[in-house]
């Protein structure tokens, strides 16, 4: 049973960052490969505010989720703004370049060092039994109730809003959306700022429940298969592709070989690649994107 | 009679170097249906295109020439601008978007025109113009036919509420019982609004039984142009799109087969 609250806590995890995947590249077609650091930016940011501006835990989460809005807005307007219109995999290679350059900037302003960020902000992360034989912290259980209620979100947004029907109208044909007056900067804008408000909150909550430091920026490239897994274009298919994912991992680590973790996610990610390319539910005539 | 639309001596270049249109000159008169006639590749598509406005996923430019509608100049106003004018095309392919649904595609449409505006009153207005979409409702568009595609892409682009559509190959690879049909509803629709319209078509029947005016278009450069009624009686008309039209490609045909046939024998 406990194995079980393991894989669903992981399995939460994977997708709340791989839906961030899934967001930007459903309406653009450009993946971003400085997901993880932009995760791990969001952990950071929670940092910052604690220290300068809130120390009660809820202000300075809430703060930190606006912050990683104007984060996630600036990333399109200053940089993939201008990628508008031209071939994907020059925006491709700028976010590789964005991540690169995060990754510096955040070791060069909070160190190269662990830091506990859950004592900074005197969060309690007390373990809760669930029942006599399962625990999970906190945090953990915040993961799972936050990407629930994303999911549920995004998804209720994507096909009850005006705004969300013309995200996946202009990721089905952009030419299309500007001809029925659909503003395409405004589009992915709001993908962008979606992408990185989700992923932000994801390292919050993940540093929440460990230390953080840059290399968990991994993280970002571990949930990439869950997102690939379930098609890259949906966001159902990124659920069942981290579920697939997560267990995976967690029955390894517990019946093989715990140093099986960091390779799993990229077995699975290769044994989809061979069979089915398009992912578990992908559009299938995205073949040649890979 | 004013004209809504003016083009003259338009040049479009594609990727920098592909000239598609060599000095293009046509009006279109207001409240009037005109048709653009041409073979493939005479440039109706980038006449309809440049006068719609690009995106720069295009790579296309007005390199020379320009478009005046309503007596302002919007040469090369991009998109979605053009939109907000009151400029609105049907494209020639990919003109829904097949993930949402019929009635997704009525209200996905942006523009401040129809912003604001009662939504359901909207759908149902489209309705009226085409009763079989109302049925399709909640069904994918891209499970929908030819001819209700045509349908559901003019329908949403009367959503933007245009002063000028421009429709792309209005009954290309639809069979003929639907296309009198869409004939039929674009009357119905030109009467009971002051929509000015330019058709594009390869079949000059169709263009004939809808519009007053035409223009023939040939590798970029109008050739002809003149009231239906005369065009209907033009010896270059006729040779190019009725009689020998048809005519000829049963002869490429049948030399084909021949071809063929030889190889074979060799
Ligand atoms: N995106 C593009 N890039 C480069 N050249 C193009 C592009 N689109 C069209 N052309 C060229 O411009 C010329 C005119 O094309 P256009 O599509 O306007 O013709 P058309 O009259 O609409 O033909 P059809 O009846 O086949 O639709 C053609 O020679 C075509 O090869
Ligand atoms: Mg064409």
């Amino acid at each position: 049973m406990q194995i079980l609250a393991n894989i669903v806590v992981l399995t939460s995890l994977y997708a709340l960052v791989a839906c961030g995947y899934v967001l930007v590249y459903k309406v653009s077609r450009v993946l971003n490969l400085a997901h993880g650091e932009l995760m791990i930016l969001g952990a950071y940011l929670l940092v910052a505010t604690s220290a300068g501006i809130a120390s009660d835990p809820l202000v300075a989460i809430a703060l930190t989720a606006m912050f990683s809005i104007v984060v996630g807005l600036s990333v399109y307007l200053l940089l993939m703004r201008k990628m508008t219109g031209q071939p994907v995999l020059a925006a491709v290679l700028t976010t590789v370049a964005l991540g690169i350059l995060l990754r510096g900037a955040m070791v060069l302003i909070w160190g190269p060092q662990q830091l506990n960020v859950g004592a900074m902000i005197s969060f309690d992360n007390a373990s809760i039994a669930l029942t006599d034989s399962v625990r999970v912290s906190t945090a953990a259980l915040w993961l799972v109730v936050c990407t629930f209620l994303v999911y549920l979100g995004l998804l209720a947004f994507l096909h009850m809003s005006r705004w969300g029907m013309r995200m996946r109208a202009s990721g089905q044909n952009a030419l299309l959306a500007a001809q029925r007056g659909i503003n395409l900067h405004t589009v992915y804008a709001l993908a962008w700022t979606l992408s990185t408000f989700s992923g932000s909150l994801a390292g919050v909550l993940v540093t929440l429940d460990s230390r953080i430091d840059v290399n968990m920026a991994v993280i970002g490239l571990k949930a990439f298969p869950a997102a690939l897994v379930g098609g890259l274009d949906s966001l159902p298919g990124a659920l069942i592709g981290a579920g697939v994912i997560a267990a995976l991992e967690v029955l390894l680590i517990h019946y093989v070989n715990p140093l099986l973790s960091d390779v799993v996610p990229f077995l699975v990610l290769i044994a989809i690649l061979i069979v089915r390319p398009w992912g578990l539910y992908g559009t299938k005539e995205e073949l040649n994107r890979v | 009679m004013t004209d809504i639309l003016e083009v003259t001596e338009l040049e479009v270049t594609y990727q920098r170097s592909i000239r598609a249109l060599h000095g293009v000159n046509l009006r279109v008169a207001k409240g009037q249906i005109t048709a653009l006639l041409g073979a493939n590749g005479a440039g109706k598509s980038t006449t309809l295109r440049a006068i719609s406005g690009f995106i720069g996923l295009d790579n296309a430019r007005v390199t020379a020439g320009n478009v005046r509608y309503l007596g302002e100049d919007i040469t090369g106003l991009q998109l979605p601008k053009t939109i907000h004018k009151g400029i609105v095309l049907v494209p020639e392919r990919d003109k829904v978007f097949t993930n949402l649904t019929v009635a997704e595609n009525l209200e996905v449409v942006s523009t401040t025109r129809a912003e604001g505006s009662n939504w359901r009153q909207i759908e149902e207005e489209i309705f009226v113009y085409f009763p079989r979409l109302a049925k399709l409702r909640n069904k994918p568009a891209g499970l929908l036919s030819g001819g209700e595609r045509q349908m559901l892409a003019i329908g949403s682009a009367l959503v933007c509420k245009p002063n000028l559509l421009l429709i792309d190959e209005l009954s290309l690879g639809l069979a003929p019982v639907i296309v009198d049909e869409i004939i039929e509803r674009l009357r119905d629709i030109h009467a009971r609004t002051d929509l000015s319209i330019l058709l594009v078509e390869q079949s000059a029947a169709v263009a004939f039984a809808l519009a007053s005016y035409g223009f023939v278009l040939e590798n970029g450069k109008v050739e002809l142009e003149g009231a239906t009624q005369d065009l209907r009686t033009n010896q270059k008309i006729l040779e190019l799109y009725l009689g020998t039209g048809s005519a000829g490609r049963a002869d490429y045909l049948a030399n084909a087969r021949r071809r063929r046939e030889e190889r074979a024998n060799v």
